[in-house]
């Protein structure tokens, strides 16, 4: 064991080299040119918005041990910076022959972990173009902002408080924005611009780090390109109620589109119609390629659409929107005055219409579909709803969800297994839907029959596990099930679900086949729950479930921050700038939205400016001489009219009327929480083609109480009755057994502590382990040994730490009245001061003071493994006497003991540590199990304050025990109110 | 004074987190999240106190010339290297101070992991005696899982896996389930007596 | 005589540990570098296993999901099952997803299905997917989102590629969509899978799991929530037997492997110290062209060694036992 100078020399020496010798070693012999990244590309992405590419190499060989590419990128060739990277498993290479990036959507510009300076980056010569990531210096990325789109995050109280009043001379007037420094926004993020130059370029980083030269950049150009053919389009025609359905596919990539539209062409327009798509297709193939080359000639549009707008529909981006329609035929015709729709339909024969679903984006461009015709049905053919449904704020929640529930329960088959080779027991597996409305399910009844319709069986679920055993007369390869529910004290006996299980030769047993409820197939069918705020004209999707679902949580998260588009900056103030102005809400038509200004200054100048607008377009009107040029400026009057009149929302009014600023943003913005956070529903039944029921919005009379004023709530009259929103709650109900279990604990303990100070005495087992810890410890004093204690590994959070620690007291105290040396090696840093602390005072209390050696409590290592090896050491070198184990152990605990074992020490283990506890029992001398390490501090000190916590627990057990036996018998007789008493979790 | 501050701390503290289990309510919710940030701001002091604490029992050790030295000082060696290499390249892959715990520490922990096997075969055969009933029952109940376990188990008959299934099923999982039980009661008794203030070892001494 | 009898007797009782650690160390080293022939009883957690990836295989509108939970500490146990399962997949023209949640399992993950599809003719996006490294912070809702779109909720797989422009995501869409979802890792992570993917979605779970974690994972595998289970190598060793005798099998009437039965796998054996994959019916020998290589087999060997050093520490047990019965016989008769 003993270490020389040369030994402990030449580990070192060891150590060392390898460790020098590790960059050499590796890829020393190749040269650096063959590292240079190969065939280098960027290539539009298709469908997009114009801000994405993606860029392909060739990866280099395994052989070159690379770890990772990383991509620069820049909009000269002369600065590109960092951008991100590829990671690649030195031991396996890259899979694939072609390594793709994408640089696409909002990605990281600047925040908080940005470097401060312009760096460049690691292991490049002064003439290198490579920068590490953008930095935090508005010097450098204040210049970088009109290269890209930059979306800036700001948290709401940075927007709101943090905020400076910036004025900037624009076209010779003074516009004011909103100035914020960089650690005002959560993140800047930067998305690429359409049409223009970008440079990249590739290095590859080799297992030593070695950064190897880049390739040459090459050019990428972002294309707007219009957005994906829809791939599939249904069209129904309800004949009895002269209405049209409609339903579509969504597209993959959504972030520029406008509109979703629908047109109608008569069976003789189809072959004008394709024409007119054809050459579409040419016009869109040549706008490209005439921005990469002017000379290429123009194509004009020679054919004229033959198709008819019959709808058209904002899509709402950023959220899921809509998919499904229906239009109404009233008189033959089909009107929609907003979008100046106005068109005659032959509904006698409608097999003579085609109709295509078209996609437009923000630059103009639309991509129709493939044509479709409509099947013609009946309306009692749709799927129907359930009759009930409703919208609640969900219970027990911080206030972020709001539940929507329909139907009585479901139940269903999910699979099934034999459970003897003769193929005669089976085990299946069921699932139920509950929903917030019918959540007590007291029995789910099961019938069984065979092949041949007989009866074999009837099961009465009352508690239900989620599996039956079914035992048959002989094996069968079609077995029925007939399911029956009994829920909040209700049983429907016409409400049955039928489900056969079939033997399915491949898996060779029986598995589930389709869900049937009163004969109708319910998967068939899909539910839609769709939403709609004050701020939004358009309904979203909140969630779609299978037909046998009965419940949707909407996630309504808190809106914490404000998206802002950043272009400016003011080098001098150090900030960015972003317009101060934000939205409430949309007007009471969902037309026009409520916009509201930082600056109550601001907010007056406005109302001045959409003045001077009107005056100027009134005038102009007068020199107008085309109807078109007439009707536009009629259109400007008519906006800025309307948000004159937006100015005076009472929301605005009495924003303007509040004086002091911070109230009027806190009343600005509950508003705007409130309109935000509040939504309306709306429950879709769907086939998926088109065949679809949509209910009414959800309204109710049962308003339930909210928290704001009067004054606050007329601005939203429908709050409560059709808009709801998720408040917060004050208790879980769930945990209504936990909170009445930790009063009566907490009685018991009052209780007995009273008992123990009276003087009673209370009995306390006697336990082994916690008596032989004195004579453990003079046994340590005389041989002259040391003592090792080892409190667990755990951090100072687990309670078996603290149980451990408030044991190394006592022990420390007798040790120290003893004069025999403790060591108490820690794991955890946390830990390691509070054993200190307690050996010290251990001292002190032993009127040892002078015998404390400040390093008796010391650190070893967090890792386990190597903190054992350390353990182990002390063991072997110290000899130590006597060994306590106390607190959580893991894997490492036999490695601990059994070398104690070895070194011949009594050992004296306690851990709540189940899975280690059979190690402690065979390794030591005594051992403490689970509670016993909980109850060894009560026992050593005998106050009655202790000895009444321990008893009380006793009792508390007492009470545990009658509960489980009393619960096994009552739910034997199925009698479930005591287990439904209690949270499943 | 120096022991009541951190005990209203404690008893402050506690309490509030007894009633975050049972409230759902956002700023319940908001004050964890914000005990949690403080955690993660205290934790780097901590690390502090242990590197100080590892110098100064190696240091004092090297310093008196205390038996074995000279392990100590590999110790230090070994830290501030490993320190000085996280600082100086970092710690993404491929620099020296992953190479370090790729090839240093993760095969040294593997190695004291497996001793495992060895000293669970030196346990079991100390431990397994028929000293009494009991230890009887726990014997044949250790060979017939450790058979069954293995396919020499179905070999000899199939119900040994069947039986060393039931054993681990039933008698294993029932107590198991009872220590459970009582450590769960064990750990509340104790957070109690933590919050009331009775149990205050873990501020160092007795009372 | 009865002196020395009495001291053989202590001396069995109280073997000297080094000598027991020399033993044991032999009877692992020794299987492991010498393989030989041992019978592998295939149980019904992992049959089932077997059973639910194979009830699809060349279904093109299915794909097994495999989550990896776990870093390079638990890999001796797990590693072999998740290679076992891919070769399964590759076999059988299965679609796999793989998804990992801490940044060590990312390797992990790629090692594995570098390894298993050597020699299969399979392409990433189009037979497989690898979805990469998602924090674990995320879990909870990819779990869910997984749910309702895998290609919103994942984004792009481990090569930066967005998810819903693969070809193998043509036919997947959710957790309809997936045949099977198995997580491994050394601790109880399948219940998160149990309490959202399957409470909320019905999808089937499976779990492998390290042999020590076994018996907390029991409980689920009782009431079916978990569909099957790995356990430890011995599961491993299991299924990489079902692939042998069932995925790896080709003939005429079955060229891409044979269906499952258990009639076939109980009197089925296959030898591990032959090349090829060999099948032993009732004494006869059947040898097919397949490859069987040390990969495929690595669980079965590891098991030998756990299997010899089982008996090694029973048979330490017997005879602690009798030393510890005779020397209380003969002190009783001494006395």
């Amino acid at each position: 064991m003993k270490l020389s100078y040369g030994k402990a020399g030449l580990i070192l020496f060891l150590m060392v080299f390898s460790f020098l010798a590790l960059p050499t070693l590796s890829n020393a012999a190749d040269n650096d040119a063959s590292f240079i990244v190969q065939n280098l590309t960027a290539e539009d992405i298709p469908n997009d918005d114009g801000g994405g590419l993606v860029l392909s190499w060739k990866p280099l060989s395994k052989e070159k041990r690379i770890i990772e590419y990383r991509v620069y990128r820049g909009a000269s060739k002369d600065s590109l910076f960092f951008h991100g990277k590829v990671d690649v498993n030195v031991k396996t290479g890259s899979s694939g022959d072609v390594v793709y990036f994408y640089d696409s959507g909002y990605n990281r510009f600047v925040d908080l972990q940005s470097p401060g300076k312009l760096k460049k980056e690691d292991q490049q010569s002064d003439s290198s173009p490579l920068y590490q990531r953008y930095p935090r210096d508005i010097n450098v990325t204040g210049p970088i902002l009109k290269n890209y789109r930059i979306l800036g995050v700001i948290p709401q109280k940075d927007f709101y408080y943090r905020n400076k009043k910036v004025e900037v001379e624009e076209d010779g007037e003074s516009q004011v924005y909103a100035g914020l420094k960089i650690r005002h926004f959560s993140g800047l993020y930067k998305k690429l611009k359409v049409d223009k130059k970008y440079y990249y370029t590739v290095l590859a980083v080799t297992e030593s780090r070695s950064y190897k030269p880049y390739c040459e950049p090459i050019v990428g150009i972002p294309r707007d390109n219009s957005p994906e053919i829809t791939k599939k389009f249904y069209s129904v025609f309800l004949k009895d109620e002269d209405k049209l359905q409609f339903e579509w596919t969504r597209a993959l990539f959504d972030s520029d589109h406008s509109d979703h539209s629908i047109y109608m062409i008569h069976k003789d327009d189809l072959a004008k119609f394709n024409n007119f798509i054809e050459v579409q297709k040419l016009i869109e193939e040549n706008v490209v390629a005439r921005k990469e080359d002017p000379e290429v000639k123009k194509i004009e549009q020679t054919h004229k659409n033959p198709a008819q707008l019959i709808f058209r529909r904002y899509c709402g981006y950023p959220y899921t929107p809509n998919n499904t329609v229906s239009v109404k035929i009233e008189d033959g015709k089909i009107i929609d005055t907003e979008q100046d729709i106005n068109i005659a339909i032959n509904t006698k024969s409608i097999e003579d219409y085609y109709f295509t679903f078209s996609l437009s984006d923000r630059a103009g461009n639309e991509t129709f579909s493939a044509v479709t015709q409509s099947k013609i049905m009946n309306a009692d053919k749709l799927p129907k709803l359930p009759k009930e449904w409703n919208v609640t704020d969900r219970k027990n929640d911080k206030g972020d969800y709001n539940s929507v529930y329909w139907g009585k329960p479901s139940v269903f088959l999910t699979n099934s297994t034999y459970l003897n080779d003769e193929k005669t027991k089976l085990l299946v597996n069921y699932e139920i839907y509950k929903n917030s409305k019918y959540n007590e399910i007291k029995n789910v009844y099961f019938k069984i029959y065979n092949e041949n319709g007989e009866l074999i069986d009837t099961i009465n679920e009352f508690y239900q596990d989620k599996k039956l055993k079914v035992v048959l007369d002989k094996p069968s390869e079609l077995i029925s099930f007939n399911m029956t529910i009994r829920a909040n004290g209700e049983y429907d006996e016409d409400h049955v679900f039928q489900q056969d299980l079939v033997f399915n030769p491949t898996s060779k047993s029986l598995q589930p086949g389709k869900l049937y409820l009163n004969d109708t197939e319910v998967n068939k069918y899909k539910y839609s729950v769709y939403k709609r705020n004050y701020s939004n004209q358009e309904w979203r999707l909140s969630k779609s479930s299978m037909g046998s679902q009965r419940e949707i949580h909407d996630n309504i998260g808190y809106r914490l921050a404000h998206f802002k588009s950043v272009s400016k900056f003011d080098a001098e103030k150090q900030m960015f700038l972003v317009s101060p102005g934000f939205t409430i809400r949309m007007d009471k038509q969902l037309k026009n939205s409520i916009r509201a200004n930082l600056y109550p200054s601001e907010a007056v100048k406005s109302v001045e400016q959409y003045q001077k607008e009107i005056d100027k377009y009134t005038a102009m009107k007068d020199t107008m001489k085309t109807r078109a040029e007439k009707a536009s400026a009629d259109e400007a009057i008519e906006y800025y009219k309307s948000q004159l009149d937006l100015v005076n929302h009472p929301i605005l009014e009495r924003a303007a009327s509040i004086k002091n600023k911070k109230s009027r943003l806190k009343y600005l913005e509950k508003a705007r929480r409130i309109a935000s956070r509040s939504f309306e529903y709306k429950l879709l039944l769907s086939d998926g083609k088109a065949g679809f029921t949509e209910s009414e919005v959800y309204t109710t009379n049962k308003k339930s109480k909210l928290p704001w004023t009067k004054k606050v709530r007329t601005s939203f009259t429908t709050l409560g009755s059709d808009h709801f929103f998720p408040l917060p709650n004050w208790f879980q109900n769930e945990k209504f057994p936990a909170l009445i279990a930790t009063l009566i604990f907490g009685i018991l303990v009052f209780f007995m502590i009273r008992e123990a100070k009276k003087g009673k005495d209370l009995y306390v087992r006697p336990i082994a382990g916690i008596e032989e810890i004195d004579n453990a410890i003079g046994r340590a004093t005389e041989m002259g040994k040391p003592i090792l204690f080892v409190p667990g590994l755990s951090g100072i959070s687990d309670v078996a730490t603290l149980a451990g620690l408030s044991i190394l007291g006592r022990v420390a105290k007798k040790a120290a009245e003893y004069d025999t040396k403790i060591l108490v090696p820690v794991r955890n840093y946390i830990v390691l001061p509070i054993a200190q602390e307690i050996v010290k005072q251990a001292h002190y209390e032993a009127g040892r003071p002078d015998t404390y050696d400040k390093n008796s409590a010391f650190f070893i290592t967090t890792s386990q493994f190597a903190f054992v090896a350390g353990v182990n050491g002390i063991m072997v070198r110290e000899k130590t006497a006597t060994n306590f184990y106390m607190g959580m152990f893991w894997a490492e605990a036999l490695v601990m003991t059994e070398t104690g074992s070895t070194t011949g020490a009594i050992q004296i283990s306690g851990t709540d540590a189940v899975t280690q506890i059979p190690f402690f029992i065979t390794t030591c001398d005594y051992t403490l199990i689970g509670e016993e390490l909980y109850a060894a501090s009560a026992y050593l000190a005998r106050e009655p304050l202790q000895l009444g916590t321990l008893k009380a627990v006793d009792y508390f057990k007492f009470i545990i025990l009658a509960f489980i036996i009393v619960g096994t018998i009552l739910s034997t007789t199925h009698a479930t109110f005591l287990i439904n008493a209690f949270p499943e979790k | 004074m120096k022991r009541q501050i951190p005990l209203m701390i404690v008893v402050i503290l506690g309490s509030m987190f007894v009633v975050h289990t049972f409230v759902p309510h956002k700023i319940s919710a908001d004050f964890f999240d914000w005990f949690q940030d403080w955690i993660k701001a205290i934790s780097p002091f901590a690390i502090l106190l242990g590197v100080i604490s590892l110098s100064m029992v190696n240091g004092t050790k090297i310093k008196r010339k205390a038996p074995n030295w000279q392990y100590s000082v590999v110790t230090l060696i070994g830290l501030a290297f490993t320190a000085i290499a996280g600082f100086v390249w970092g710690t993404q892959t491929g620099t020296p101070y992953m190479w370090l715990f790729k090839n240093v520490q993760m095969p040294m922990g593997a190695t004291m992991f497996s001793l495992l096997a060895f000293y669970i075969a030196s346990a079991a055969y100390k431990a397994f005696r028929a000293r009494s009933t009991e230890a009887t029952v726990l014997l044949i109940a250790a060979v017939i899982v450790m058979l069954g376990q293995v396919s020499l188990g179905a070999m000899i008959s199939k119900w040994i896996p069947i039986t060393s299934k039931w054993i681990l099923n039933v008698p294993n999982l029932a107590a198991k389930r009872a220590i459970m039980i009582g450590v769960g009661l064990g750990m509340t008794a104790t957070s109690l007596k933590i919050l009331l203030g009775i149990e205050r070892t873990y501020l160092g001494g007795g009372k | 005589m009865k002196k020395s009898t009495l001291k053989l007797l202590d001396k069995m009782q109280k073997v000297d540990r080094r000598i027991i650690y020399i033993i044991v160390a032999f009877s692992i080293i020794i299987p492991l570098l010498i393989p030989f022939n041992s019978k592998t009883y295939v149980t019904e957690p992992t049959s089932n296993i077997y059973q639910k990836v194979d009830s699809f295989a060349g279904d093109d509108t299915k794909a097994v999901l495999m989550s990896f939970t776990h870093n390079a500490s638990t890999m001796p146990e797990l590693f072999p099952m998740e290679v076992a399962l891919l070769r399964h997949c590759f076999e059988r023209d299965i679609k796999v997803l793989t998804i990992c949640w801490l940044p060590a399992a990312a390797p992990l993950v790629d090692y594995a299905i570098n390894q298993a599809k050597e020699g299969y003719d399979v392409q990433s996006g189009v037979d497989y997917c690898n979805f990469g490294y998602k924090p674990y912070a995320l879990r909870l809702p990819i779990m869910l989102g997984m749910g309702d779109d895998i290609a919103k909720a994942v984004e792009t797989d481990s090569q930066g590629r967005k998810i819903e422009n693969l070809e193998i995501m043509n036919n997947i869409k959710n957790y309809d969509d997936m045949n099977i979802i198995v997580d491994f890792a050394g601790n109880s992570s399948a219940i998160q899978w149990i309490m959202y993917a399957r409470a909320k979605f019905g999808a089937n779970i499976a779990a492998g799991i390290t042999a020590v974690m076994v018996a907390d994972n029991y409980p689920y595998l009782q009431t079916g929530q978990l569909l099957g289970m790995f356990r430890g190598l011995k599961g491993a060793a299991e299924y990489e037997k079902l692939v042998d005798v069932f995925a790896a099998y080709e003939s005429d009437k079955f060229p891409n492997g044979r269906p499952f039965s258990k009639e076939i796998i109980n009197d089925t054996w296959v030898p591990i110290t032959r090349d090829k994959v060999t099948y032993e019916v009732d004494g006869k020998m059947i040898e097919t062209d397949a490859d069987l290589q040390y990969k495929f087999k690595k669980a079965r060997i590891g098991m030998n060694a756990q299997s010899v050093a089982h008996v090694m520490i029973i048979v330490f047990i017997i005879l602690g036992n009798i030393g510890f019965f005779l020397t209380k016989k003969k002190k009783k008769k001494i006395v």
